[in-house]
């Protein structure tokens, strides 16, 4: 029998060779290519020696095809949790050094543990994907640890922030389980999402397309809108994970977290008073409004890439965490699309599972039109929109910059769509239709027809026919905009909205 | 049908040849010349050198791209693939994102562009909208004129 000191040494020697993951020469050729090993990712995640391993010594328990006689250490992934700026995070990281990361079993057994536990203790998930996928040897046990982790995930779905890393390959059934989740984040140049390889669909569609146009960074943020943020490096990615946490609230029991500013919550920006061109056709850029009204002029956005005719970004008024969502005239007029109907629609829906109050900007001349908008379904991905709005309980505030014309006026978020407060600016244009278009319909056969068209907009083209009717609160001088918005949102903090119960909406998917 | 990617004087072009009727008296049939866009090798920069080309002022890179985009015009002239079919352009072509009407054209034929240059405005939904270089290049084609309506997707001009 050994002695105490031998068996603590032993446990050491266990520890240290397991730690080694795939050995010196596998992590020299990760570090080659500009990627970090899963313990070295999560070191830059975690604040400094708080991250605790869990299942260290994991086994696999697979005997095909002469596996019982290799040694996967710690089953090609690593989980546990830590902190992060001090609040409780759990998180798995993919060890591409060991089997490439592959899922096995007990890889995906450990995945649960970390899920069910970050559920259960309400702490944000993040999940780091470096995998060549399914452990073919493991054959269906390997499939079944896949369907696990999206129940989970499904299940964890508007109870904690789940954020997915891409920083390596993720493949096949694999890409699933970032899909479900909240965001995903890739890295320019060494991530990678397909459901099917190049090689593939060479093979069966005789297309030829590289790696990086088919699943990189840039193709799923630009064209696919699958991934949320870019980033430079695996160092940039993890700095802008806890960029996004820090707007996050833990769970869905919590508020956002508070950040003190020392930004004026009545500070005057007269800059406003100018920003809108006094031609109405000509564009102007959203994003310079969203700087001059939040605290510190500081936003991040989410899918900056794509359908860039409408913005969502987390920023804060007075320390407070929103979630704005803005029409970008200066990309597709500013209109409503299908991808910008499904990129609001779903930022919507995580702002209101998560207690962050909705600030809505508009200046929208109405949804595209085209062929191609109808046939590909303008209908029923507009319509995700609009349920989103109406479905959130949290504080909506609504600002018509300018524009708000026919069913996009509703679709970013009016009155009846449940917005607590609307205000307007006095360049707004509220109306049915657009001048020109209307005039023509309704002095059609009038001689006067030029005359009465500039009466039409004199008469409509402007916020004070909504005011007279109640649709909008307030018209507002644009320099006091972050004031009212404050204001706005304490009035409304502790707001309280009950929906009839039922097992959920059928949201037109 | 097959493809082949056949390089004359280092210009990449897209073949694809059909066999037309039986298979030992085939003859090969030229279907379809399509240049093939260039592809941009892998490599993956160092965080200093991000940081440096940020740094990089904005006339450096003009100039950059500007001697760069010339390079690529006097090459072009002088070893022009003799077997290139008249009309075929190298370069990436800038589509209408919405139907609309021209209102002007900025750039013309051979102007040296860099990314974010103001290419021509596009009147739609009631808007100007400005439509910039989204690749540096030299604008090899225009395809439209002010006054003209475009279709969505419509090819508007090329930057090579």
């Amino acid at each position: 029998m050994a002695t105490v000191k031998e068996r603590i040494a032993q446990m050491n020697a266990k520890k240290e060779h397991i730690m080694q993951g795939g050995g010196a020469k596998r992590i020299a050729k990760q570090h080659e290519k500009g990627k970090f090993t899963a313990r070295e990712r999560l070191d830059l995640l975690f604040d400094e020696g708080t991250f605790v391993e869990l299942d260290l010594f994991v086994k696999h328990h697979c005997t095909n095809f002469g596996q019982d006689k290799k040694e996967i250490p710690a089953d090609g992934i690593v989980t546990g949790y830590g902190t992060v700026d001090g609040r409780l995070v759990y998180a798995f990281a993919e060890d591409f050094t060991v089997e490439g990361g592959s899922l096995g079993e007990m890889h995906a057994k450990k995945i649960w543990k970390v899920q069910d536990m970050a559920l259960k203790m309400g702490a944000p998930l993040i999940g780091i994907n470096d995998s060549g996928g399914a452990r073919i040897q493991e054959g269906v046990n390997a499939l079944s640890g896949y369907g696990g982790i999206f129940y989970r995930n499904t299940k964890a779905s508007g109870i904690i922030p789940q954020i997915s890393v891409i920083m390596g390959p993720c493949a096949g059934g694999a890409v699933y389980s970032p899909a479900l989740t909240d965001f995903i984040y890739m890295v320019k140049q060494s991530s990678h999402m397909f459901i099917t390889g190049p090689a593939v669909i060479k093979s069966v569609t005789a297309e030829e397309v590289t790696f990086e146009e088919l699943g990189g960074a840039m193709t799923h943020n630009i064209q696919s809108g699958v991934a949320h943020f870019a980033a430079e490096d695996e160092r940039d990615c993890i700095e802008q994970i806890k960029y996004l946490l820090s707007f996050l609230p833990s769970n869905n029991m919590e508020d956002a977290p508070f950040v003190p500013t020392e930004d004026d919550p009545s500070r005057i920006e007269e800059r406003l008073n100018t920003i809108i061109p006094d031609n109405p056709s000509v564009p102007y850029d959203m994003k310079e409004v969203i700087r001059l009204l939040v605290d510190d002029g500081e936003f991040y956005e989410s899918q900056k890439f794509y359908a860039r005719n409408i913005i969502t970004c987390f920023a804060r008024f007075a320390g407070r965490t929103v979630g704005i969502i803005a029409n970008q005239p200066k990309e597709l007029a500013g209109c409503l699309d299908i991808n910008a109907s499904d990129k609001a629609g779903r930022f919507i829906r995580f702002c209101d599972a998560f207690n962050i109050p909705l600030v809505n900007l508009v200046d929208v001349p109405g949804f595209l039109p085209g062929t191609n908008q109808e046939l590909g379904g303008i209908i029923r991905h507009g319509a995700k929109m609009l349920y989103a709005y109406c479905e959130a309980t949290v504080p909506k505030i609504t600002l018509i910059l300018r524009k708000a014309y026919g069913g996009a006026y509703i679709a970013m978020c009016c009155r009846e769509l449940g917005a607590d407060q609307v205000m307007a600016w006095p360049t707004a244009e509220i109306a049915v239709m657009g001048a020109a278009g209307a005039a023509n319909i309704i002095f059609r056969k009038d001689p006067d027809k030029d005359a009465k068209t500039q009466e039409y907009i004199e008469e409509f083209a402007t916020p004070y026919k909504a005011a007279s009717e109640g649709y909008v609160d307030m018209v507002i001088e644009p320099s006091e905009t972050r004031p009212r918005i404050i204001t706005a949102l304490n009035m409304l903090a502790n707001k309280r909205k009950g929906r009839p119960a039922k097992k959920h909406g059928n949201v037109p998917l | 049908m097959k493809k082949y990617n056949v390089t004359v004087n280092g210009t990449t072009y897209e073949v694809k040849v059909e066999t037309v009727g039986c298979s030992h008296c085939a003859k090969p049939v030229v279907q379809e010349i399509t240049p093939v866009a260039e592809v941009p090798k892998r490599r993956i920069q160092s965080r200093q050198e991000i940081k440096n080309n940020v740094q990089m002022s904005k006339e450096t890179v003009k100039a950059a791209t500007r001697s760069m985009a010339e390079e690529k015009l006097n090459a072009k002239v002088e070893e022009k693939p003799a077997a290139a079919p008249a009309g075929a352009v190298t370069g990436k072509p800038v589509l209408a994102p919405m139907p609309g009407k021209i209102v002007k054209v900025v750039v013309n034929v051979g102007d040296v562009v860099s990314e974010g240059d103001l290419l021509l405005v596009l009147e739609a939904m009631k808007m100007q909208n400005e439509i910039t270089a989204q690749t540096a290049g030299v604008v090899q084609s225009i395809n439209v004129e002010a006054g003209q309506n475009v279709k969505v997707k419509e090819q508007m001009l090329v930057i090579g």
